[in-house]
């Protein structure tokens, strides 16, 4: 460490002005996954210092925002990871927020109240307020669940490296997939497509 | 061809249906998973909603994620507080000196 390579790849070679250059950028990053602004603050904290460490990592292949958050991104699975245990510590069976055996034995077309799909995507897409109600559902999301998301639906990662990274076996990925995505729909459901359906008799 | 495979494909209910949908997300279908989804979605007019819902959330999942990712975000979720950017910019100090020691 002491023959640290001065990090010129870098836009802003100077670390103490990482902060200015990439901060908000990283906090808003943080904030969207994990809503809370106090823990925002200190994983921007731990992503910046965790690179002055890597530093001579940097390749400059990509831009420096994509290596901090590449960095930052990992802080954050780690996060939810950490609360899975803190759970799994606390409560040896956490409830599931969604009762899957509910609704067997008497098999109706019982689904969830849920509007039409927007009629032109497109133009839901350009509301600011759709992404603030799609980030609040996202860090209200169960930390189980969320760690699975995030690297899938968000991060892209492929089914094998999400297995390896939360060591579950594909067929528990999938359930939590699964109820990672019922969640967020039902959750834009009530917060955003507030607009009932009554044809699923 | 299996009992079971024929029950999934004449038989398909929407639960079963919906864990498939999310599962083509991550995986290549059976034939058989294919063929009873396809089935399942000729009558059930509740599950071909759901797919073209989980397609919508993941496109806008994805697009949410880039903008981010870029460091552009429509939303106004705030800056560092100035107290957070001291208190950083004094931990790499603090850091930078410890590497230079």
């Amino acid at each position: 460490m002491t023959t640290r390579k001065q990090p010129h790849e870098l836009t802003c070679s100077d670390p103490a002005e990482w902060v200015d250059e990439y901060g908000d950028s990283l906090y808003r990053y943080a904030v969207s996954k994990i809503g809370d602004r106090d823990i925002a603050e200190d994983l921007v904290q731990e992503t910046l210092l965790a690179a002055l460490s890597g530093v001579d990592s940097f390749r400059g292949k990509s831009s420096s925002l994509t290596w901090f958050i590449g960095i930052l991104r990992r802080k954050i699975v780690d996060e939810f990871r950490r609360r899975e245990r803190d759970i799994d510590g606390r409560d040896a069976a956490p409830a599931a927020p969604l009762s899957p055996r509910r609704n067997m034995g008497r098999h109706r077309h019982r689904h969830e109240q849920f509007a039409d799909c927007p009629a032109e995507p497109e133009a839901v897409l350009e509301q600011h307020e759709f992404w603030e109600v799609l980030d609040d559902c996202v860090t209200s999301m169960p930390s189980h669940f969320a760690a699975a998301f995030l690297l899938r639906d968000m991060y892209h990662e492929d089914t094998d490296t999400v297995c390896e990274q939360l060591e579950i076996s594909p067929a528990n990925l999938f359930v939590r997939l699964h109820r990672a995505r019922l969640i967020l729909r039902r959750c834009l459901e009530s917060k955003w497509f507030d607009r009932p359906t009554s044809n699923s008799k | 061809m299996r009992w079971r495979d024929a029950k999934l494909i004449l038989a398909l209910k929407c639960d079963e249906s919906s864990r498939l949908t999310s599962a083509s997300f991550d995986r290549p279908l059976t034939m058989v998973e294919r063929m009873a989804l396809a089935g399942h979605r000729l009558v059930c007019g509740q599950c071909r909603k759901l797919l073209l819902q989980l397609q919508f959330l993941r496109e806008a999942v994805r697009r949410r994620e880039n903008d981010l990712a870029a460091g552009s975000s429509p939303t106004e979720t705030g800056v560092l507080s100035i107290a957070a950017r001291d208190q950083i910019r004094r931990a790499i100090r603090q850091a930078t000196r410890r590497d230079e020691d």
